[in-house]
């Protein structure tokens, strides 16, 4: 992909303070970011309320703001400096909201800012649990099949389907009350029947489970001409069920096979190209143990801890 | 496989399709092996020194001398008569035949193109134009397998004559020895393209793709008869050709091995592009 000429100063979102969901990889990659666009000859600026990070010290941007991540602070910097382009998808979720807002608020629109990177329909697709869905059946990607339900025997029908365990989730109940994993009919027809009862609408959400699936992610890259890189892969020490944040990741993989590796690889390429996402993306697998199913888990549209595992 | 060296072998692997471990493998093929030795540091050497020549021994005296590669290798893995599959999901009626010239040929390329509609047909290296004609193809393959290219350059004038006489497509070796069928030469890498993650650029598109490589020559860009031929992608790293592409005839030819198994199928399309021509056409291209 050929370097754009036009663009010769950008705005970095940072991605503020460390926070759970918000972990550091985020400011390690924006601190990357900004140093690539430097030494591609790009003036770079850069907004961020955190100040305990290398990204705001004086040799990783031209400029530094330590400002609020807020719509309005943002708009006065860009008022000010008048930046070509704009790159939020490496600070995390933070500057994915912000890219957001400026440009719902108009703001890019106003000071003719180009957003970089991934457009923000793709950002919004990712985020929308329906629309990623329908995204995924339309490729012919596998994701856990649900249903929404009254009925205890359309859910043991749907069950006997679809295979246990299930997830049993009663819609609007405070804390998942009246849920659990059924490993049968037996154990689905009373935790179903419960369910109804807990919750106010009647309605229970059955999902297939995949726990203690191996719990796989690909880190993948596309540029504006469609050619597509996988940064790395990594396998969760612990299978799904574990949260990753309680677990140790390792990259890459361990002990897949090359047609499992390349199953899952080809599976990243199809979704970052159907999603239309520029620059990174992070894709969530559960492999089952047992043979080579998998499903899709989740789709961030923008680059995750991986990318401070490869350099 | 003359020898193995590994950091350190997995002795448990967990796996639903693992029967046995390395070890056990390479005990069973009569491999020697040699474990817990810093590979890195040792890939560090190779890429430093370009060719190195080792030897699994217990006397540090015992020096490993430089050995050539067995000029009459491709002879020795070459199948000795013709094998032939049929399809079951043609892709025509009748299936598109393939045949696939065996210089030491991966079953996936043979899987690639079962798999894509086409009956194959292997024949040895050595299969004269006649026996092949006598098969009646609509397209032939020429191989990869071991060994220098120029070992085999008694083969040319065959080769050229198939490849201008068929829709043809090489791989690999395949594709050097058509490369030097029509008047390209050959020279070895530094050290060879081994590996599943190698970039590949195609020049038409622009587009980067990666692929599965195991080589150590490689056609000479300068060496290219550019009225004739144009080079269709070259090797993101190091520039050097990876594919070619005849002007007027049916004729293409890669480096790198689009079947993958193992590695990634971003090429696979490739074979896609080879059927297509003889599909569409609807009948057979030589007179």
């Amino acid at each position: 992909m050929p370097k754009l000429d036009d663009i010769k100063k950008v705005l970095v979102i940072g991605s503020g303070p460390i926070v759970i969901g918000q972990a550091a990889e985020f400011d390690y990659a924006g601190t990357q970011a900004c140093l690539a666009l430097k030494e591609e000859g790009v003036e770079v600026i850069l907004v961020n309320n955190n100040p305990a990070t290398i990204m705001t010290d004086e040799n990783i941007a031209d400029k530094v703001y330590l400002e609020p991540l807020t719509c309005d602070s943002i708009t006065k910097i860009i008022e000010k400096e008048r930046p070509d382009g704009i790159l939020p998808t490496l600070g995390g979720q933070t500057g994915l909201n912000m890219a957001v807002l400026l440009d719902e608020a108009g703001v890019l629109a106003k000071y003719d800012v180009t957003l970089l990177g991934t457009p923000l329909e793709t950002i919004q697709k990712g985020e929308d649990r329906e629309i990623f869905k329908s995204m995924m059946k339309d490729i012919g990607e596998p994701i856990a099949e649900s249903l929404s339900t009254s009925s205890v025997e359309d859910a043991v029908a749907f069950a006997g389907k679809v295979g246990y365990p299930m997830i049993v989730r009663p819609a609007y109940t405070l804390g998942g009350a009246g849920g659990g994993i059924a490993d049968d009919e037996s154990e689905l027809r009373r935790i179903v029947k419960n369910g109804l009862h807990y919750s106010p609408i009647n309605q229970v959400l059955i999902e297939q489970s995949v726990k203690g699936w191996k719990e796989i992610e690909y880190e993948v890259m596309r540029d504006s001409n469609d050619t597509c890189i996988i940064v790395c892969n990594m396998e969760n020490f612990d299978p799904v069920g574990v949260h990753t944040g309680d677990s140790i990741v390792v990259a890459p993989s361990q002990t897949l096979t090359d047609r499992q590796y390349q199953m899952l690889r080809t599976s990243s390429v199809r979704v970052i190209r159907e999603l239309g996402v520029i620059g990174g993306c992070n894709i969530q697998f559960a492999l089952n143990p047992e043979n080579d199913d998998y499903i899709i888990i989740e789709v961030n549209p923008r680059v995750s801890r991986s990318s401070a595992l490869q350099r | 496989m003359a020898g193995f060296i590994v950091s350190t072998p997995s002795e448990n692997p967990e796996h639903y399709e693992s029967k046995n471990t390395l070890m056990e493998m390479l005990e069973k093929y009569h491999i020697p092996a040699l474990s817990g030795v810093d590979t890195r540091a040792l890939t560090r050497i190779i890429r430093e020194q370009g060719e190195v020549y080792g030897k699994i021994t217990d006397d540090p005296a015992d020096k490993p001398i430089h050995t050539y590669v067995n000029p009459e290798i491709v002879a020795a893995v070459s199948v000795k008569e013709k094998v032939s599959y049929k399809t079951s999901n043609p892709a025509s009626t009748p299936a598109p035949h393939v045949v696939v010239m065996d210089f030491g040929y991966k079953h996936s390329i043979a899987h690639s193109l079962l798999e894509l509609g086409c009956d194959v047909t292997v024949v040895p290296y050595n299969a004269s134009f006649l026996e092949i004609q006598m098969l009646n193809p609509d397209g032939v393959l020429l191989s990869n397998g071991p060994g220098d290219p120029k070992a085999l350059a008694n083969l040319s004038e065959n080769i050229k004559r198939i490849s201008e006489s068929f829709p043809t497509m090489g791989i690999c070796l395949g594709h050097q020895l058509i490369a030097l069928a029509h008047g390209a030469t050959t020279k070895r890498l530094p050290y060879g393209h081994r590996g599943s993650n190698h970039p590949v650029k195609d020049i038409q598109t622009g587009k980067v793709m990666i692929t599965s490589q195991n080589h150590g020559y490689v056609v000479d860009y300068d060496s290219v008869n550019m009225k004739n031929w144009y080079v269709s992608h070259v090797n993101v790293n190091d520039k050097s050709v990876e594919g070619l592409k005849h002007k007027t005839k049916p004729l293409m030819s890669v480096q790198f091995h689009p079947e993958a198994h193992p590695g990634p199928i971003d090429t696979h399309q490739l074979f896609v592009d080879f059927i297509q021509q003889f599909i569409t056409k609807g009948e057979k291209q030589h007179a």
